[in-house]
C-alpha cells in the first residue's frame, strides 16, 4: 500500500543530502566512480511503490538525484521499499537483483551496471579521514576501523550460524538439512509413482472403452 | 472621480504607474543583501524550491533560456551549464541594482560566454516572437504590475512547445501552517530585515505582497487565459510556494 505522498520540499532535502553523501563517498573509490561515469548520460528511475516516490539517478561526472525528469528514463526499477532495502543489504547486488521482486523495465544493462558498481563499492576510509587529521592518525584510525569492521562481520556471521543451530537443534522447530532433503526426495518419488499410476489407470480406462 | 487605474503594493492601493517605482525602490534597498537574506529568511529552503524548478525545465544543450526577474542569477548559473556553449541564457531583471549584483556574482564565479544580461520590464520584453525554449521566473511575478500582460508577453517570446515555469509564494490551506507562517512573516521577517539589512519596510512589503498574490488555481487560470496549454502547478512546503507550468501550444 502506498503511503501519503511526501512533500516535494522534504523529498528535495532528502535527495540533496543523499546526493552529497554518495558523491563524497565515491570520491574515495575511484574504480567505482569510473564505472558509474561510464554510464553517462543515462538516467535510471527507481520507483519505490510503498512511498509513491520515483528517484531519477542521472549518471555523469557526479551522480545527480532528482524527483522529476522531463525526458523518459533509460531504465526503471520498480518495487516495494523492503525489496530495495533487502537488495542494499546483499553483497552481490547483481545476483540479488535478478532474484528479487524488483521489476526492471528498459535497459537492464544499465540497472545491472549500477548493481555491479555498487557491489564493488569499497570506500577508502583512511584517505577520507586523512584529509581531516593527517596521514599518521588516519592510519591508526583506519587500522582500528578495519579491525572493527572484521569483528563486526565475523560476529554477524557467527550470530546467524548460531541462531540457525539453536532453532534447529535446541528448539527443534526446523528439520536438519539432510532430514529435509530425504523427506523431499521421498515426496518426489511418491509424486512420480502417483503419476505413473494415474497414467496406468487412464490407459486401462481407454482399453475398457474400446469395443 | 479619477480615471487612474490602481493596483496593490503590499496591502496599500497605489496607482499602476506608481507600483513599478515603489517595487524598484524595495529591490534597490535589498539588492546588496539579497542572497544572505534569502538564506536566512527561508532557512536555505529557497535553494530546494529552485532545485525542484530546475527538474521541470527539461533544458537541453543548445536551448535558449530566459531567466526573467533572475536577480542574483541562481537559476542562470545552472542553465548556463546545461545549455552549453552552443546555447544561450538571458538573465533579465527590471532592477539594475539586482542585475549588477547578479552579473558580478556570475562573472566572479567564471560564468560568461553564453549569458546575456538585459534590463527589461516583464510586460514589455525586448525580444522577438518565438525566441526561447524555456522561460523561468522565480519569485518575481508578484512584483509585476500587470501580471496578465507579462504572461502574454512570455507566451509571445516562447517558441511553440516551449515552457514557462513560474515559482512564486502562494497560499497554504493547512490552518496550522498558515498561522505559524503569518506569525513568522509579519513579525520575524521585518525584524530580520531591520537587523541585517537595516530595512524593515522592504521586508514588510515582501510579506504583504505574498498575501496579495493570486492563489494556485487563480494563477493557473491566468496561465490559460494568456494562451498556455497543459497548465499545472505543484505545491511546495505545504503550499507556501507553488511552481506553475504552462506550455505554449
Amino acid at each position: 500500500m502506498a503511503l501519503k505522498k511526501l512533500d516535494a520540499t522534504l523529498v528535495q532535502a532528502g535527495l540533496v543530502s543523499f546526493e552529497l553523501a554518495i558523491n563524497k563517498a565515491l570520491k574515495y573509490d575511484p574504480a567505482v566512480q569510473k564505472k558509474l561515469r561510464a554510464l553517462a548520460p543515462k538516467v535510471l528511475a527507481i520507483n519505490i511503490t510503498t512511498l509513491d516516490l520515483t528517484v531519477f539517478v542521472q549518471f555523469g561526472e557526479q551522480l545527480e538525484l532528482h524527483s522529476h525528469q522531463e525526458q523518459p528514463a533509460d531504465a526503471t526499477l520498480s518495487g516495494e521499499l523492503s525489496a530495495f532495502l533487502n537488495l542494499a543489504s546483499h553483497e552481490d547486488k547483481h545476483a540479488a537483483l535478478m532474484k528479487s521482486d524488483i521489476q526492471i523495465q528498459g535497459s537492464s544493462q544499465l540497472a545491472m551496471g549500477l548493481a555491479d558498481a555498487s557491489s564493488h563499492l569499497k570506500i577508502d576510509w583512511e584517505a577520507m579521514i586523512s584529509g581531516l587529521t593527517g596521514p599518521v592518525i588516519a592510519h591508526v584510525v583506519g587500522n582500528k576501523l578495519r579491525a572493527f569492521s572484521g569483528w563486526f562481520k565475523n560476529t554477524g556471521q557467527k550470530f546467524k550460524d548460531d541462531s540457525v543451530e539453536y532453532v534447529r537443534d535446541e528448539l527443534q522447530l526446523t528439520p536438519h538439512k539432510l532430514e529435509g532433503e530425504s523427506r523431499f526426495s521421498a515426496i518426489h518419488t511418491l509424486k512420480l509413482d502417483a503419476e505413473r499410476l494415474e497414467a496406468r489407470i487412464a490407459r486401462l480406462k481407454a482399453r475398457l472403452k474400446q469395443p | 472621480m479619477s480615471d487612474d487605474k490602481t493596483t496593490h503594493f503590499g496591502y496599500k492601493t497605489v496607482r499602476e504607474e506608481e507600483k513599478q517605482g515603489k517595487v524598484a525602490e524595495v529591490f534597490h534597498n535589498v539588492a546588496a543583501k539579497y542572497d544572505i537574506m534569502n538564506d536566512l529568511m527561508s532557512f536555505g529552503v529557497h535553494r530546494l524550491w529552485k532545485r525542484f524548478t530546475m527538474e521541470f525545465t527539461g533544458v537541453r544543450r543548445g536551448n535558449h533560456v530566459l531567466d526573467i526577474a533572475g536577480g542574483t542569477g541562481d537559476l542562470t548559473m545552472k542553465f548556463s551549464d546545461q545549455v552549453g556553449p552552443e546555447g544561450k541564457v538571458v538573465l533579465a531583471d527590471i532592477n539594475d541594482s539586482m542585475l549588477k549584483v547578479g552579473r558580478d556574482r556570475l562573472l566572479d564565479k567564471g560564468y560568461s560566454g553564453n549569458i546575456e544580461f538585459v534590463q527589461c520590464n516583464a510586460q514589455y520584453l525586448p525580444f522577438e516572437d518565438n525566441s526561447f525554449d524555456v522561460i523561468t521566473m522565480a519569485f518575481g511575478l508578484r512584483n509585476v504590475t500587470d501580471k496578465d500582460m507579462a504572461l502574454r508577453e512570455f507566451n509571445r517570446v516562447l517558441k511553440p512547445g516551449g515552457r514557462l515555469l513560474v515559482l512564486e509564494f502562494s497560499h497554504t490551506k493547512n490552518p496550522l501552517l498558515k498561522k505559524a507562517y503569518d506569525l513568522y512573516s509579519f513579525s520575524a521577517l521585518p525584524m530580520m530585515g531591520k537587523i541585517i539589512a537595516n530595512d524593515a519596510e522592504s521586508y514588510r512589503y515582501l510579506a504583504e505582497s505574498i498575501r496579495m498574490h493570486p492563489d494556485q488555481e487563480t494563477l493557473k487560470g491566468m496561465f490559460k487565459d494568456a494562451g498556455f496549454a497543459n497548465c499545472e502547478y505543484h505545491n511546495l512546503t505545504g503550499g507556501i510556494v507553488a511552481l506553475h507550468k504552462g506550455i505554449k501550444p
